[in-house]
């Protein structure tokens, strides 16, 4: 029997085609900056996803290195006047280097461990942005002014825009690189040294290499991001943007979409940004908020540990073979 | 920087050791689990808090002594500790990979349910002797801690006793040496491990209502906590209680030495360096064996 | 192939649902901020039901986490404040509606539940939150959208520093100056029995910062020396280290930026240290009266603290609010930040009935120019909003806050030195 077959690449292109109308058919601002904040979890998650997805380390650390974008770029703005939307780019690479840096000592660990570091890595990062107060202002954060360009500030029904399409920007280019490492040697690679590291190394990959590039890759975009949000809120301070809880989201999300496939981070960070900005429009402050993100997180890891996309997909090519079972056994 | 005066230096000193010897006892039972079943219950802040909360309450409404309330509350999370091990732990198919991501998902559920039950004002327990002190020698040892420190050594030793001296104590020992070996013998290592979780969360309990008496707490304390008892353990080597005690003595007087030479912003900071540096140098910390290499 | 399909299928699906929620929530909602007020409509009668949509003020408050005890106590004095205005015919004939969010002391939470309250919710004013660690970020929100900010709890510099003028701090002077009537007390005490040194342990917050280190500039310029200055972080639990240090040094003043939880911590971890200063002074904290002397007792007595407002004033309209607070909950004693919470209100409502207007810009002009009568006594703003005014100095004695100080408030002598604690 014959299906329509729509290529994936005009599923593709419907959807974009709608992100990039979207600030246009919803007239409302809040749902705008839902959709900002959406955008901006699929990008940490599909970034994340390149250490935590392809190479099998999961950091709970990355955190660190949305937080160091965000700081680089409000430092660097009120002293320098460097508009984020340019300097958020530039900056991102810096926190790659120490994201480097970061990597080659603590990817020496593995397992259970290296989730310990990378915990301790962000704890360590928020110590110091508290207290290199001179720099970091401590506690109080960092402040930047209205967002707007050339010192015009944005009017506020238009705010959101400029964010939304920056953001689409970074996803597309987050998901275009996170593609062409699947298609990689060097994607081979990480894979490979998910399944069994030991192997890989006897096989002549320099495990340490791969992993540490793949490290310093996935904090980049998160980095980007993180100087983008910085702006988008005019606020940054360290409890938010250091804290355990936003590496945990990015890792939520990657998780329950698919860690390791190439929409799986997208299509979670799709369903909890929203499910988010929801749980804390009805009930405040954050209790409730912590405990559907645990219990979610609980849940998967139980009983759907790879996460909704290879669990559908698995699932459903179960069902085809099943059923072209029966009907090849029984012959019309 | 503070130079400290003599009287200073030995009074932080004191307050080191007996803080030392109550983080000893919160990560006991940390280094326990580790050690049987290769899982770092990063939960474990959790169960804390939520002793020192239970603690709270039997205060609160029933007068029950702190460390009376010990009684009560051991047997209750050994109880809590077996049931999560047997029937949501055990399911999982890779402990050693995802354990870490499953009790975080635990704490952050269990942090948000005592937000919701108690709110987040800080809380703490005050008996009658909470501002009392013992003075000898011109140096203060405020009771709480006193209290703190001995409960806590004692129930070290029980635990250390028991590891040596019974026989569930040896098959514990043999499942933490080599697991497959122990099977081998004919000890149910499956009982052994929900065992020895029961027993890790049962010592949070104590941990707990000795924390409520010291210090204040709110739900997010769980991860302050996490992360301290998770640098004794790596300090002491995974795995060892021995090794817990003496790290957290170490690490017990750096950190009021830091507070008070330094500036008190900069005290936690000793945990982390020494779980980071540990981690990294010297991976079996003081006195564990060398971590199994990822399978 | 197919999976492929089937991934880009549900992610369609997903945001086919956020436009068609965002299609349906933009219907539901009730256009508030295009209304024009009622200019020429006679205020109604309170019995009567009003024909026309409320005016609803937003505001974001810490009810949970470490500015709880404050917070809740602000909350009181909105609705409180809300309460009245509807019983007298409400604002423009209009009834008041309050929307608030609990930001559970978080800044993010705080700044998202603002954005949330202008743009989603669209209410028609805002008010500021309780401290100015929360005040700070909120207020770049209000601007950014031309909202008035006044607030009943930010005063350290950096609230005023930014170039905002749409933020008018509720209370007498702002955090530089709330501690001038203590200082001035310490400075007159006869030189035998006046302190030599002072230790300043703070929290790490702008306010507590701010006034301190304002006390601390008085107290040394007036001789005193100062020994210790410590900042911890603001979510603090264990101070015996500090206590340790504090006491190793002994100094005869202690004056602690604290909010509440850390100053009963402090105060705790200096009984359990054995140090007995001859003063204390604690910037928030003394300031509650029902919270401080059920977590202390005796330990009170002889605590001083700045403090805006008290409870016996005769200032005019305050008589009339403390009636009406203890009508709607209870005998307890009032907190300050109730109080100052009921000023927002009354420096709002004044505003809008000077100008007949609900518009932000009008307010915000009149809210510079006028002079409004507040429970806190007269109250004007410069150009920045922070008020032109003064704040007296209270003292816990037999289990009760009295103000002793300045000499036009005062209520009985201050007790020196402190009895032990």
């Amino acid at each position: 029997m014959t299906k329509l077959r729509i290529p994936a690449s005009v599923w593709i292109a419907g959807l974009l085609a709608i992100l990039v109308v979207y600030p246009f058919i919803t007239n409302s601002q809040y749902q705008q900056h839902i959709m900002v904040m959406t955008l901006m979890a699929a990008i940490t998650a599909s970034s994340w996803n390149i250490i935590g997805g392809y190479t099998g380390y999961t950091s709970l650390g990355h955190a660190a290195f949305f937080g160091l974008g965000g700081y680089l770029v409000a430092w660097t703005h009120n002293h320098y006047g460097w508009h984020p939307f340019i300097s958020a780019w530039f900056l991102a690479i810096l926190v790659a280097v120490f994201a480097c840096a970061m990597g080659w000592v603590a990817l020496r660990t593995q397992g259970s461990a290296f989730v310990v570091v990378t915990i301790a890595g962000v704890f360590i990062l928020r110590l110091l942005a508290l207290n290199l107060s001179d720099i970091t202002n401590g506690a109080r954060g960092l402040t930047q002014p209205r967002p707007g360009w050339g010192g015009v500030p944005w009017s506020p029904e238009l705010i959101k825009i400029p964010f939304h399409y920056i953001m689409l920007v970074l996803l597309c280019l987050t998901i275009f690189v996170s593609w062409r490492i699947r298609q990689s040697k060097f994607g081979m690679g990480l894979i490979a040294i998910r399944e069994d590291e030991g192997k890989a190394e006897s096989v002549g990959i320099d495990t340490m290499m791969y992993k540490v590039l793949a490290f310093g890759i996935s904090s980049y975009f998160v980095a980007v991001a993180g100087g983008i949000y910085s702006y988008f809120f005019t606020f940054i301070d360290p409890s938010f943007v250091f804290g355990i809880f936003t590496s945990v989201t990015m890792v939520l999300m990657a998780i329950l979409g698919g860690r390791g496939t190439l929409w799986g981070p997208v299509l979670g960070a799709f369903i909890m940004q929203p499910l988010s900005d929801w749980i804390i429009g009805e009930f405040g402050g954050t209790q409730i908020h912590l405990t559907v993100f645990g219990g979610i997180l609980l849940l998967v890891m139980l009983f759907m540990p790879n996460g909704i996309l290879p669990t559908l997909t698995e699932f459903l090519d179960r069902r085809t073979k099943a059923r072209k079972a029966s009907a090849d056994s029984n012959p019309a | 920087m503070t130079i400290p005066s003599f009287h200073l230096f030995v009074q932080t000193l004191i307050l080191g050791v007996l803080v030392g010897g109550v983080y000893a006892l919160m990560a006991s039972g940390l280094t326990l689990i580790f050690g049987v079943m290769r899982v770092i219950n990063v939960a474990h802040g959790a169960f804390l808090i939520l002793g020192a909360y239970i603690t709270y309450v039997l205060f609160q409404n029933f007068q029950i002594d702190p460390i009376a309330s010990i009684l009560i509350t051991i047997p209750i999370f050994f109880v809590i500790g077996w049931l999560l091990q047997r029937y949501m732990l055990s399911r999982i198919a890779n402990p050693e990979q995802t354990s870490v991501l499953v009790t975080f998902a635990l704490a952050l559920v269990m942090e948000g349910l005592l937000g919701i039950i108690f709110q987040t004002t800080a809380r703490s327990v005050t008996p009658s002797y909470t501002s009392a002190a013992l003075m000898f020698a011109t140096y203060r040892f405020p009771v709480t801690r006193l209290m703190g420190f001995g409960i806590a050594l004692l129930i070290i030793l029980l635990l250390y006793l028991i590891l040596q001296y019974t026989n569930l104590g040896r098959a514990i020992r043999a499942t933490t040496q080599d697991p497959r070996a122990a099977q081998l013998m004919g000890i149910n290592t499956s009982m052994i491990s929900a065992f020895t979780f029961a027993l890790g969360v049962a010592t949070a309990a104590a941990g707990g209502a000795l924390l409520s008496i010291i210090y204040s707490f709110n739900p997010s304390s769980q991860s302050d906590w996490i992360a301290r008892t998770l640098s004794i353990i790596v300090l002491g080597g995974l795995g060892s209680i021995p090794g817990a005690l003496i790290a957290a003595l170490i690490l017990g007087v750096m950190e009021q030495m830091t507070a008070i030479v330094v500036t008190l912003y900069w005290s936690p900071i000793v945990f982390y360096f020494f779980l980071f540096i540990t981690l990294i140098i010297r991976p079996q910390g003081l006195m564990g064996e060398i971590i199994r290499e990822k399978g | 192939m197919k999976s492929n399909v089937l991934k880009l299928m549900i992610r369609l699906a997903i945001v086919s649902l956020l436009i068609t929620a965002c299609g349906g929530a933009t219907a539901t909602q009730a256009p508030a901020a295009t209304e024009a007020p009622a200019v020429t409509e006679a205020p109604v009668a309170a019995t009567e039901a009003p024909a026309e949509a409320p005016i609803r003020i937003g505001a974001s408050l810490p009810l949970t986490g470490d500015f709880s005890d404050p917070g809740t106590a602000a909350e009181r004095g909105y609705q409180l404040w809300a309460d009245v205005v509807n019983q007298s015919g409400g604002l423009l004939g209009r009834q008041v509606e309050l929307v608030i969010y609990d930001n559970a002391s978080n800044p993010d939470t705080a700044v998202a539940d603002y954005e949330r309250l202008i743009t989603q919710d669209k209410v028609d004013l805002v008010v500021g939150p309780f401290s100015s660690k929360l005040v700070i970020p909120t207020s770049e929100v209000a601007a950014k959208y031309g909202y008035a900010f006044p607030e009943p709890a930010g005063g350290a510099e950096h609230v005023f520093d930014r170039g905002l003028t749409n933020i008018f701090f509720c209370q007498p002077a702002p955090s530089s100056e709330q501690s001038i009537p203590f200082a001035q007390f310490i400075l007159g005490l006869p030189e035998d029995s006046r302190p030599k040194t002072f230790a300043v342990i703070t929290g790490d917050d702008p306010f507590s910062i701010s006034v301190v280190d304002s006390t601390a500039k008085l107290l040394t310029d007036g001789g005193l020396t100062m020994v210790l200055r410590e900042v911890y972080p603001a979510d603090t639990k264990d101070f015996s280290s500090l206590a340790a240090k504090v006491a190793d040094l002994n100094p005869d003043l202690i004056v602690g930026g604290t909010q509440f939880e850390d100053s009963v911590g402090q105060i705790k971890a200096y009984q359990q240290a054995g140090y007995q200063p001859r003063g204390a002074m604690f910037t928030t904290g003394p300031s509650l009266p029902k919270e401080f002397d059920e977590a202390l007792g005796t330990a009170t007595e002889g605590v001083f603290a700045p403090i805006s407002w008290f409870e016996e004033s005769t200032i005019e309209t305050n008589p009339e609010f403390v009636q009406a607070y203890h009508a709607m909950y209870g005998s307890d004693p009032i907190a300050e930040d109730s109080a100052n919470a009921f000023t927002v209100g009354q420096v709002l409502q004044q505003a809008v009935e000077n100008t007949q207007s609900l518009d932000n810009a009008v307010l915000i002009d009149e809210m510079h120019k006028a002079t409004f009568t507040t429970v806190v006594g007269p109250l004007s703003f410069d150009d920045v909003g922070r008020p032109k005014g003064s704040f007296m100095v209270l003292q816990w004695q037999n289990g009760k806050i009295v103000i002793v100080g300045p000499d036009y408030a005062k209520q009985a002598d201050p007790i020196w030195p402190k009895p032990n604690w």
